[in-house]
């Protein structure tokens, strides 16, 4: 008989209790998720018990690893989600400053000198580092971190105050390395407003100098030109005095071995001068037979009616005479300096500018010429940092020219001093541009963010650096040496130094005994600076000094 | 499940869903400052807890499915919302992270996670469509499915019978009667015959020997070797046998091409539903470490 499948045939075929039991299908599939996930969930567990690193969204950079995974370190708990709720940095700008000194940003320029109350919304330090992107250089930022608000300076972080860009108001900056993506350096823009006149021209053609480096020296560390000092640079060819003084007097009048030429001093206004000159001829003249100083003070020692006559006698002689030589210097000197102040082939116009409106040459002013005197310092590019060590290897020359009227003049065609001879944007974009065989363009090359005002280092208190520096402090000050650890079976003090191997406390000595004669020298030449306005002037000196053995005679006879 | 137009309304709500996240991650992308996107912003965290929730609402899907009377919402409805909503929630992840995998280990560990149970979804969603088509054509006579070792059982019940009927009884090792043996309807079957017919000798040894050790469930690779050559063996014994064996010949030949599909019905079923042992576990093992990201991550 055929088989005939009706419905309620094949109904009937089916187990009515058959949802009760649960297939082995499916129990596996149960199982294998619950297995998978205890699986998960334990090499989670076994990972974190070796380190926390597996929580980690990337490595850390080098330096600091030496926490090792101690995120409580800089996280504090919750941080995150206390960072979103209230809108906090997740980690707190203390936490960073622990270690790190982070200065304002260019407080000098930022509005609330200007305009107090306001400030700018100051970045917290999170928001420019970014940890955990691996070994990367923290303090390397990219442009895109700087140009966030110097793309646009006025609609980021300046609270409704209107800031202008660094050179030209309005410039938006893009890049450095492109064409007009950054604008001219400010102190570019404009001519050199020195107040000297100054020929390059001619000083180089002299067989003396010849050369740049003849006058324009590199401080200790190579970074900077020291400033130009006349009395290291200009006094040996252009000194400056009075000579002919007396000229129109009688010899019987005039001082015994007066100088020919008298030395006067420089960086002073023409009433200084004068009256220093002044000083020193009064006191040549006090030196004069009859009014010496010595006698005269030895007789007023005296008690006698004779010894009180013959001292007022000479006191009045004295005032006399000083009266009537004070008039008569007074002609002479000024007659002289005159001749100094306004000579422009020799005398002080020859450098300086000279407000000569008036007549009388005490009321004339030369002006400041700006080149930093006494050790100050004056940079022509105050917003980027620039060593000229790194350069070395270009001549002076190269960077060096200035443009005048789109034309490039050379440091040995110049013969203004207007020409600014400092290297432009376009200069450095030679180099400073991508592709460029190590000279980086990126803006960190060339600026801080953290204001160097205060000339604070950046490293604080816990940063390796400073760790060394105050532990090699306190080695030199206990000048002991202590015995290593066993382990590193050594009894001398040594210190790491960059690229390997130690350097002992003598031999660190040694080299600061060796750094010594340099800052000698940078004291005496900061001496020499100051000598102008307290010393006196030099031939007056060597006159002073011819004297006194003359002295010394006229006591003993 | 057939990605058809019923499936337009959740289609919908995926794609509006997606183009506000773009709409929002666009500008935010664009304005994240040198470090790009990242989850500790407040957009990251608001893309990451919208794709978390998200992945938590598929999740739910097997509790639905396990718990049958829980009445909330049609189980296909929860189907389509599993597939919809787990689709949208992959690239609110990926806005999450500022379309990146992370640097750290866990962070990477999750995202090839998601992505291996996105693409295992997505494959079985492409099964689940094709799959129950070749079913329907191929497999006439489909039976639930964790029932076919029990039909296969009652198969093997039935051809006894029908072979006792023309042979007399034979050996059998197994006496279990199946339950819902009930089919066995009094106007169906074979009555019993009280002497085997001649020349059945031989289709008993067929029976016993060829056919009836295919008739268990668990040997279905056999069965599917057999296969290959049913016809042609069937077609040999007809020619053997008398022509009074030959309509329990076909019987036995009807049944045991029952058996075929019984055995192409347990493997399909094993394609329409093995992706899931990949889908699932890995599904909630993501959830689970998640959960443990998302703490770690809001704590530092």
């Amino acid at each position: 008989m055929a088989i005939v499948r009706t419905t309620k045939a094949l109904a009937k075929r089916i187990d009515l209790t058959y949802f009760k039991r649960v297939h082995p299908l499916r129990r596996a599939r149960w199982m294998a998720s619950l297995v998978v996930t205890i699986l998960a969930l334990t090499w989670l567990g076994y990972k974190s018990l070796e380190s926390r690193e597996v929580y980690m969204n990337g490595d850390v950079s080098t330096p600091h690893k030496l926490f090792g995974v101690n995120c409580n370190r800089c996280h504090t708990d919750w941080g995150a989600l206390n960072a979103v709720l209230e809108g906090k940095p997740s980690i707190p700008d203390q936490v960073c400053e622990e270690c790190h000194e982070g200065p304002a940003h260019h407080w000098k320029i930022a509005p609330a000198e200007d305009n107090p109350g306001v400030k700018l919304n100051e970045p917290h330090c999170i928001e420019c580092h970014h940890e955990h992107h691996g070994a990367q250089d923290l303090a390397k930022l990219p442009d895109d971190t700087c140009l966030e608000c110097h793309r646009n300076l006025n609609s980021q972080r300046t609270g409704g105050y209107q800031l202008t860009n660094v050179s030209d108001g309005g410039v938006a900056i893009r890049a450095f390395s492109e064409r007009g993506g950054h604008p001219e350096f400010a102190a570019a823009m404009k001519p050199d407003q020195t107040q000297l006149k100054f020929n390059h021209k001619r000083h180089l053609k002299m067989e003396d100098i010849g050369s740049c480096e003849q006058c324009h020296t590199p401080d200790s560390s190579r970074t900077y030109m020291r400033p130009i000092v006349y009395e290291k640079h200009c006094v040996s060819c252009h000194p400056v005095g009075i000579t002919g003084l007396y000229e129109s007097i009688t010899e019987e009048m005039k001082p015994k071995d007066l100088p020919v030429e008298i030395r006067l001093p420089h960086g002073r206004q023409p009433k200084a001068i004068h009256d220093a000159v002044q000083q020193n001829l009064a006191a040549l003249m006090m030196n004069e037979p009859g009014i010496n100083s010595e006698v005269y003070s030895k007789e007023k020692k005296g008690r006698g009616r004779r010894a009180k006559i013959t001292i007022a006698w000479k006191e009045m002689a004295l005032t006399e005479f000083f009266e009537s030589q004070d008039r008569f210097l007074q002609e002479q000197v000024v007659a002289n300096l005159k001749k100094v102040v306004d000579d422009d082939t020799n005398g002080c116009k020859l450098c300086h500018f000279v407000n000569d409106k008036d007549e009388d040459i005490l009321s004339w002013t030369i002006a400041k010429t700006g080149i930093p005197q006494n050790g100050e310092s004056r940079r022509w590019h105050g917003h980027s940092k620039f060593a000229h060590n790194p350069h070395r290897m270009l001549q002076c020359t190269e960077c060096h020219f200035a443009t005048v009227d789109g034309k490039e003049v050379k440091v040995a065609e110049s013969t203004s001093t207007e020409h600014l001879l400092i290297a432009g944007v376009e200069t450095c974009q030679r180099c400073h541009h991508p592709g460029s065989n190590g000279a980086r363009s990126d803006c960190v090359e060339c600026h801080h963010f953290h204001s160097k005002a205060d000339d604070r280092s950046l490293n604080g208190n816990n940063t390796i650096e400073r760790i060394f520096d105050d532990y090699l402090k306190g080695v030199k000050a206990d000048q002991t040496t202590t015995a290593m650890p066993e382990e590193l079976g050594s009894d001398r003090i040594t210190t790491p130094v960059p690229g390997g191997g130690t350097v002992s406390v003598e031999e660190e000595e040694a080299e600061d005994k060796k750094e010594e004669p340099e800052q000698k020298e940078e004291e005496k030449a900061e001496e020499k600076k100051e000598e102008p306005k307290n010393e006196e002037p030099t031939e007056v000196k060597k006159a002073e000094e011819a004297e006194e053995p003359k002295e010394a005679e006229t006591k003993e006879e | 499940m057939l990605v058809d137009e019923k499936q337009h309304h959740w289609i919908g709500i995926s794609l509006a869903i997606f183009i506000v996240a773009l709409v929002v991650y666009v500008p935010y992308h664009a304005g994240s400052g040198p470090e790009g996107p990242t989850g500790k912003t407040l957009h990251g965290l608001a893309f990451g807890i919208a794709g978390f929730a998200l992945m938590m609402v598929c999740g739910l899907l097997g509790a639905r499915k396990a718990i049958r009377t829980w009445r909330i919402g049609k189980a296909q409805s929860w189907l389509r919302a599993h597939i919809w909503l787990g689709l949208i929630s992959f690239p609110l992840i990926l806005f999450h992270s500022g379309l990146s995998f992370g640097d750290g280990l866990l962070s990477q560990v999750l995202m090839w996670l998601f992505v291996a149970a996105i693409i295992s979804g997505v494959i079985g969603v492409f099964i689940q469509s094709v799959v129950p088509r070749m079913l329907l054509e191929r497999v006439q006579r489909e039976t639930i499915y964790e029932q076919i070792p029990h039909v296969i059982d009652q198969l093997r019940r039935e051809g006894d019978d029908l072979v006792e009927a023309v042979c007399g009884t034979f050996e059998r090792e197994d006496t279990t009667v199946p339950a819902g043996d009930g089919w066995r309807a009094k106007e169906e079957g074979p009555e019993p015959v009280q002497a085997p017919i001649a020349g059945s000798e031989r289709l008993k040894e067929f029976y016993v020997d060829e056919i009836r050790p295919l008739l268990y469930p668990e040997v279905a690779g056999e069965a599917a070797a057999f296969n290959t050559h049913s016809g042609a063996r069937f077609g040999r014994m007809r020619t053997l046998l008398a022509i009074e064996l030959h309509e329990t010949l076909g019987d036995l030949e009807h049944l045991f091409g029952e058996r075929r599909e019984l055995d192409l019905q347990m493997r399909m079923h094993l394609w329409l539903h093995g992706w899931l042992f990949i889908h699932v576990p890995v599904a909630y093992s993501l959830l689970a470490l998640s959960i443990v990201h998302a703490i770690v991550s809001l704590y530092y």
